[in-house]
């Protein structure tokens, strides 16, 4: 390398950027070639300067104390989390970090907090004055859910909607009364309480045996309802009427079998008021399927 | 010559208003009956089914099935015994048209009065919306009603009634009997049983019942709401089942009547009874007799009032000041007691069960039992 060096060259090696065989003949150069090895001394007191003159300039942080805080607390956490071996999604960090930038207080954020420590405050105090004069409530009763085998079952008419008139016995001649019923097309009882009804009954303490007369009566009121259009104005006044009875009777003979648990009397008198009921249900029942 | 316009005024105004009754009655006169008739067997079931009209029925001695209306447009007698058409029907159906639409529906939709005659053997299967049913002289009948009114006489093997508030009547009959309404009254008289399994059931809701000379060894009655009145004798070993909730049971018996007594009534309600009752029961029971009824041999009495407090009475001053402390009743509401009695040498059984009516026994006369 006889030629001299070019000064940008001079300079990368001065900062270090160059490699392998090329600081060598560099090196080479400079310890032959005075003249380079001048303009190598300038370049570094030139280098000196600078730096001594920039110094402050690249001592002080660039980014904002607050922002270098934030990524310390970052990378802090990020370390702790790798030393535990437990690596946390990154939206927790977010979260965390913005709920301890919660806490750093300013003074507009300190009177919203101040106030909502009042807010709860009053409502605490609130809630323990109605808690000291509200009367304590017994537990809710459970219900009986099933009937024994020896309590009454309600009795059903089956329905249908075929037209009555082309049915027959099948010698022609009735034996003893015309048991004239359509055959069964849909189900009259239903296998268990649906919906408001079921709800309700868990609510109320049931004597054994009422859930299938619930059961039945249940069923039947959601068929004639269905077809609560068909029936004409004065049946469905009469049934109303009559309906409006039997639920006072039902009632008052409930709350006598319940007052009166021991007495089997009682008891039969309110399964003769929920037979009553079904009696009264099927028999609009039915006239809905004439009038089909 | 003012007179004679007057006159003649009149009689022109005349003319047309007697052109006009003459064409109403003319039309009514001359509306065209339409009549159908088939062969049939004795024993031949017939059904028919109208929404709206006056259906009536009578049995005759022809085997045959007859019917006759004016109000609809066409009548068909259908046979229904599809195995066997060469013989005689066993099984019509009475098929009503329209009289607008000039065909059948497949339905009860069909309206119009309708006159039947069938043989005294039929078993008859009618239904109508808000028409009556009048049957009479026939084997079975199976009758529903709606709103109207059925009447059934002379049925000879069953009969079946049903009625949402229409009445039901059924007289001079035999057989078994059933009889259900909602609202409307139920009359039953003079009815026989024609073997010992048939037995005579009638309820309501809130129609009353009422029963003379009904001879059934079994009769079941119930109503909700409704009165029960039964009168005549009882049946030999009958059993009677009287069942109401807030409704009246009235038995009107002749004064030989044999019967034992098994009832089951409301504490606060009265229990009147004609007759000298033998009471065979635990719990006290204030039955009340109505002269010249003789007394009850073992009449117990009647359970004593809680006696109040008396009242505290402070003096202060010029100036009386009463205070009153209140009695403290526990009053068990709705509780029942039972009645055990016998009256005679307690042929038959009488059960009654009332939760808030009351019972009269009635001694109706010197009737023979």
């Amino acid at each position: 390398m006889k030629e001299c060096l070019q000064e940008e060259v001079l300079q990368s090696y001065l900062d270090g950027e160059l490699h392998g065989r090329r600081i060598e003949q560099v090196t080479v150069h400079l310890a032959s070639c005075l003249t380079c090895s001048d303009l190598a001394r300038q370049l570094e007191q030139e280098n000196s300067v600078l730096a001594a003159a920039l110094a402050p300039e690249f001592e002080s942080a660039v980014p904002s104390e607050r922002l270098r805080q934030r990524i310390d607390a970052a990378i802090g956490s990020a370390r702790i989390d790798a030393a535990a071996g437990n690596a946390a999604p990154s939206n927790v960090h977010n979260w965390l970090s913005s709920l301890s930038d919660l806490f750093r207080f300013r003074p507009q954020r300190a009177f919203a907090y101040a106030s909502l420590m009042v807010i709860i405050g009053f409502g605490v105090i609130m809630a323990m004055m109605r808690w000291q004069t509200s009367p304590t409530l017994p537990p809710t009763s459970v219900a009986v859910t099933v009937p024994p085998a020896s309590n009454p079952a309600p009795t059903t008419t089956p329905l249908s909607n075929n037209p009555p008139r082309a049915t027959f016995p099948s010698n022609g001649t009735l034996s003893s009364v015309p048991k004239y019923r359509p055959q069964r097309s849909k189900p009259v009882i239903a296998p268990a309480l649906s919906g408001q009804n079921e709800s309700a009954a868990n609510h109320v303490k049931l004597l054994p045996g009422e859930r299938s007369y619930l059961q039945t009566i249940a069923q039947l009121d959601s068929t004639i309802n269905s077809e609560k259009n068909r029936m004409k104005p004065e049946v469905q006044a009469e049934y109303q009427r009559n309906l409006a009875f039997v639920d006072r009777t039902l009632a008052v003979a409930r709350t006598a079998a319940k007052s009166n648990p021991n007495d089997p009397d009682a008891t039969e008198f309110m399964f003769s008021a929920y037979q009553s009921k079904v009696d009264l249900l099927n028999t609009v029942a039915e006239a809905r399927v004439i009038d089909k | 010559m003012k007179f004679k316009v007057v006159i003649i005024s009149f009689l022109l105004l005349l003319v047309p208003a007697g052109l006009a009754y003459a064409d109403g009655h003319g039309g009514k006169s001359g509306t065209q009956k339409i009549e159908r008739s088939i062969a049939t067997a004795p024993t031949v079931a017939v059904s028919l089914c109208v929404d709206s009209g006056d259906v009536t029925v009578r049995g005759w001695d022809k085997n045959e099935v007859f019917a006759r209306s004016s109000e609809v447009g066409r009548i068909e007698l259908k046979r229904a015994d599809v195995g066997n058409q060469s013989g005689a029907a066993t099984k019509v159906l009475v098929w009503l048209a329209d009289k607008n639409e000039g065909e059948e529906k497949s339905g009860c939709h069909d309206f119009g009065d309708v006159e039947l005659m069938v043989p005294r053997g039929a078993s008859l299967y009618l239904q109508t919306g808000d028409g009556t049913i009048d049957v009479g002289d026939v084997a079975s009948i199976f009758a529903r009603s709606e709103t109207g009114d059925i009447s059934i006489q002379k049925a000879s093997r069953s009969v079946e009634a049903v009625s949402f508030s229409g009445e039901i009547s059924v007289e001079n009959s035999t057989g078994r009997m059933s009889m259900k309404s909602v609202s409307g009254v139920v009359n039953a008289a003079n009815l026989r049983a024609n073997d010992q399994n048939d037995c005579f059931q009638a309820s309501t809701i809130s129609g009353d019942i009422q029963l003379d000379e009904v001879d059934h060894q079994l009769v079941s009655v119930k109503t909700a709401n409704g009165k029960i009145d039964v009168s005549g004798p009882l049946a030999h070993q009958g059993q009677y089942t009287f069942n109401t909730t807030s409704g009246d049971i009235s038995l009107s018996l002749p004064a030989n009547a044999s019967f034992r007594l098994n009832a089951r009534v409301a504490r606060d309600r009265d229990v009147t009874s004609d007759f000298p009752l033998t009471l065979t029961i635990e719990d006290p029971v204030p039955v009340i007799n109505h002269t010249p009824a003789p007394r009850p041999l073992h009449e117990p009495a009647p359970e004593p009032a809680p006696t109040p407090k008396e009242p505290v009475v402070v003096v202060v001053g010029p100036q009386v000041k009463e205070i009153k402390v209140k009695p403290v009743i526990v009053k068990n509401l709705y509780s029942l007691r039972r009645i055990n009695a016998v009256h005679g040498s307690g042929d038959a059984l009488i059960t009654i069960a009332s939760f808030s009516g009351t019972i009269h026994l009635k001694d109706s006369g010197n009737q023979p039992q």
